[in-house]
């Protein structure tokens, strides 16, 4: 990559906009912003494209391995899952060449496109496809695949998920690691090591990887898709420092990085607009929150956490994270443009009115029968924990301000990520969890039926209803929002358990979580991918995870 | 001088001994439970739950998984990591000559710099050298590390473009570009420790420089180079020593944000990245297998005195 005297000194006020990006100021930068369906011009085949991960992956093996977006990256280069969701976010085959289900949903059939044959030259059949499930059965995807009760192999190429209970949302499951068919041959052989050998049928097959260095994968020669992929190599670096990422992206080093930080969302957007950078944008269900234990005094009674909420302007909360500008506020799990969003959810989020806020909870205070057991005219008083990140003690340091203004003392307890994950999980066999409020992340791509179901069926026991919220109204919508296949039935029932979230308020929400992707211009073909057929599109960047199947470089 | 130094072996012993006893218990006392790190909180089960503590061995108590734990480790297998499967010994080996190649460059930069300097500026006391040399120095130990790494890595990388930001080549691979890619974290860890080094040599030497036999070597004319480097260095070592073999933690300290930084795969990010995911068992191999290194690095330069200093030999210190 060549740079002119011109391009240099842009490069280094760029970076100088880093180091001084606690100052602030400066555009958006929004014009070198990428969009989907942009005329990139003819794809050419070739070349190699480096990517700047934020974090390293423990490994790449369906059923043993959990990843985060960096890992998924290379997940969907190795391997092709069943299933994918297109742009308008209805499932439709990718590596399966058809699927469906009994009108009762309680059986799914999928059929495999024949002759698709693994790295290491195993055919891809429904024998690998049994033994694959056995795996993920009894691994981590375990609790993935609790409802299913059998799996059937009908012929080579047709196998079949028999449930135990309808689930309209089940082939989502299959667009991630669930969905990817692995080598059982490569499996067997490997052993403990699997993990860092993944073989799968994807676009590019494995070379190898040196952790907390780099992954590097090469074309599969034999891809089942016609003609794709179209680059060489792809190598994977993961660059944990947001800073130091920029910086080696804006140094020409790297062709391409992406972020989940609000704060490098912004600074990568000044870079880009004074220099040749490109940036992509994603903003996803995924939200920052409050969250609150309602099996706990005094957050189990729903006027403390309405007054709460009804106390917090999220466009502050937002600044302090550092996405004005860039995250839009939220009101519910779905954003605006998600197909499960709700407008009476929307109107009926808390918004801030302060008077509001404290008459609600003098109320509680005021209460003989006030479920903490204090004497009436006791302030509500409870424990706030967040990690010690210094955006995020910030904003925990705005929630306490906003809380003592409605007269509730808030104790702030500074807890590592680990352990708050444990304190908000709780010990078995209750799993009620040991905190009162809790800085937290809610939200994510997937049907509402993953998203939502287990997260507010009955707490007692269930290590995924971190909240312990439930309603008998919200489990029986939860149980009949699995049992219907009906796109526009299944928007009312989520639109009224939204409704119901924004009225009891388990939780409080900031703002959706931008993901950014950042690029050389050279790098072409990232929001531009397709299914099979190469005509049907699909959802471009999702939380900033790239396919690569179709980037090509304009060389 | 042998017997000196075996009559210190079971005292290393004793001291490696109560190292794993304190790794394995501080990293038993500290919440969070790996095995929800491992499993995340989306679609587990108690089963689940309960699987992964049975086979991470977490439910044995305390005394029993201390005691497997070292019978393991005193035969070299410090078990597999919890999260990337990865024997534990293998991530050690994997990235110890990142570490050590970087460690020793910015030791070995650190001393070339620091001996003339120290010795000079001792030489020279309150002279104009010695005192821009204390305000540099002052200077460049008051800048944080990160802040210093940062600082290199958009002057020498985003804006001359002479060296890389991020990443490593292996030795083996391109020792051109390894040096390279090794340059900036040797700097940034090495210019911190040469303000200590420097004030370390130039105190002892100050000391030497008005002993007799310094006296006698002037009087007898002496050039100064060989006053300073044939006589007096020898006997100001000492402290310097001292302070070098204590800093080698320091070095790894160093090691956990300059690896992060500069994205580089050594011991420091793996133990950064195996602290926050709740990976115990990579944790407390890689701890025992730094704090081993440091008490025998220490004991080792403790038996170098005696090789230095005639009155240790003959037990007349």
């Amino acid at each position: 990559m060549n740079h002119s005297p011109k391009s240099r000194l842009l490069a280094l006020l760029a970076a100088t906009a880093v180091v001084l990006a606690a100052c602030g100021g400066g555009g958006d930068g929004g014009d070198t912003t990428g969009q989907a369906g942009e005329d990139e011009g003819q794809p050419k085949p070739g070349g190699k494209v480096t990517i700047a991960l934020e974090a390293e992956s423990p490994g790449f093996q369906p059923g043993k391995d959990s990843v985060a977006e960096p890992g998924t990256m290379v997940l969907y280069s190795v391997y092709d899952p069943f299933v994918l969701r297109d742009a308008g976010g209805t499932i439709k085959p990718f590596l399966a060449e058809s699927f469906e289900s009994t009108p009762d949903l309680k059986e799914w059939t999928f059929k495999l496109r024949p002759n698709v044959k693994f790295h290491d030259g195993t055919d891809l059949n429904t024998t690998v496809v049994s033994e694959n499930y056995k795996i993920l059965k009894a691994g981590t995807t375990a609790g993935a695949l609790a409802t299913v009760s059998e799996f059937v192999v009908v012929d080579p190429l047709t196998f079949k998920y028999v449930l135990s209970v309808p689930n309209a949302a089940f082939p989502d499951l299959l667009t991630g690691v669930v969905g990817m068919p692995f080598s059982m041959k490569n499996y067997t052989e490997k052993g403990a090591d699997v993990s860092a050998n993944p073989v799968g049928t994807g676009p590019f097959s494995f070379v190898r990887w040196q952790r907390d260095s780099e992954l590097l994968v090469r074309k599969n020669p034999s891809y089942w898709i016609q003609g794709l992929p179209y680059l060489d190599e792809v190598a994977f670096k993961p660059i944990p420092d947001e800073d130091a990422r920029l910086a080696t992206l804006t140094s020409g080093e790297v062709d391409m990085m992406h972020t989940l930080r609000q704060t490098l969302v912004k600074k990568a957007k000044q870079a880009a607009s004074s220099s040749d950078l490109r940036t992509y944008d994603f903003q996803g269900n995924s939200s920052g929150s409050s969250l609150f234990n309602t099996s706990r005094p005094p957050l189990d009674d729903r006027r403390v956490r309405q007054g709460l909420a009804h106390a917090l302007s999220q466009d502050d909360l937002l600044e302090v994270l550092g996405g004005t500008g860039i995250s839009q506020p939220t009101t519910q799990l779905f954003t605006t443009d998600s197909p499960w969003y709700s407008r009476d959810a929307a109107a009926k989020w808390p918004k801030q009115d302060v008077n509001k806020a404290r008459s609600l909870i003098k109320s509680y205070v005021d209460d003989p029968a006030r479920s903490d057991k204090k004497p009436v005219g006791t302030p509500v008083s409870f424990t706030y924990n967040c990690q010690p990140d210094p955006s995020l003690v910030e904003l925990a340091l705005l929630y306490q301000q906003y809380w003592k203004a409605v007269g509730v003392d808030v104790t702030l307890r500074q807890v590592e990520q680990a352990s708050s994950v444990a304190l908000v999980v709780g010990t078995p066999p209750d799993y009620l969890g040991d905190y009162d409020a809790v800085c937290w992340r809610l939200g994510s791509q997937n049907d509402p039926d993953v998203t939502l179901f287990n997260a507010f069926r009955e707490p007692q026991g269930n290590a995924s209803n971190v909240s312990n919220f439930t309603t008998p109204r919200l489990q029986q919508l939860l149980i009949e929002g699995r049992s219907t296949a009906d796109i526009e039935r299944r928007k009312q029932i989520y639109g009224e358990v939204s409704t119901i979230l924004a009225e009891e308020v388990p939780f409080t929400l900031t703002g959706s979580t931008a993901a950014l992707v950042a690029a050389t211009p050279k790098v072409k073909g990232i929001m531009n991918w397709t299914f099979p057929d190469r005509t049907t599109k699909g959802p471009s960047i999702v939380s900033s995870v790239v396919a690569f199947r179709e980037v090509w470089l304009d060389r | 001088m042998a017997r000196q130094i075996l009559g210190r072996i079971p005292q290393l012993i004793l001291t490696l001994l109560a190292v794993s006893f304190l790794t394995f218990m501080l990293l038993s006392l500290i919440p969070g439970d790996p095995v929800l790190s491992i499993l995340g909180t989306d679609n587990i089960t108690e089963e689940m739950i309960q699987q992964k503590r049975e086979e991470l061995g977490l439910n044995d108590p305390l005394p029993v998984r201390y005691a497997s734990w070292l019978g393991d480790a005193v035969r070299g297998d410090f078990g597999r990591s919890q999260r990337t499967q990865q024997p534990v010994m293998d991530a050690i080996k994997e990235r110890l000559p990142v570490t050590v190649e970087i460690g020793l460059l910015a030791l070995t930069g650190a001393l070339l710099i620091t001996i003339p300097l120290g010795s000079y500026t001792a030489f020279r006391a309150n002279g104009i050298a010695d005192r821009v040399t204390t305000t540099v120095s002052f200077a460049l130990r008051s800048v944080p590390g990160f802040v210093l790494a940062l600082l290199m890595i958009y002057i020498f990388a985003v804006w001359l473009r002479l060296l890389p930001a991020t990443g490593w080549t292996r030795l083996t691979v391109d020792p051109v570009r390894n040096l390279r890619s090794a340059l900036m974290p040797a700097l940034v860890l090495g210019l911190a420790e040469v303000t200590a080094y420097t004030r370390v040599l130039r105190s002892d030497m100050i000391a030497t420089l008005q002993q007799d036999f310094i006296i006698m070597a002037k009087a007898k004319g002496l050039p100064n180079w060989r006053i300073l480097f044939k006589h007096a260095l020898r006997p100001s070592m000492f402290s310097l020593m001292t302070v070098v073999g204590l800093n080698i933690a320091a070095l790894v300290g160093g090691a956990l944000i300059v690896e992060t930084i500069f994205a580089l795969p050594g011991i420091g990010r793996l133990l950064v990245d195996s602290i926050y995911q709740r990976d115990l068992v990579m944790v407390q191999g890689v701890v025992l297998f730094i704090a081993s290194s440091y008490v025998i690095v220490n004991f080792l330069v403790d038996t170098l005195y005696t090789v230095l200093d005639p009155r240790i030999r003959h037990g007349r210190a």
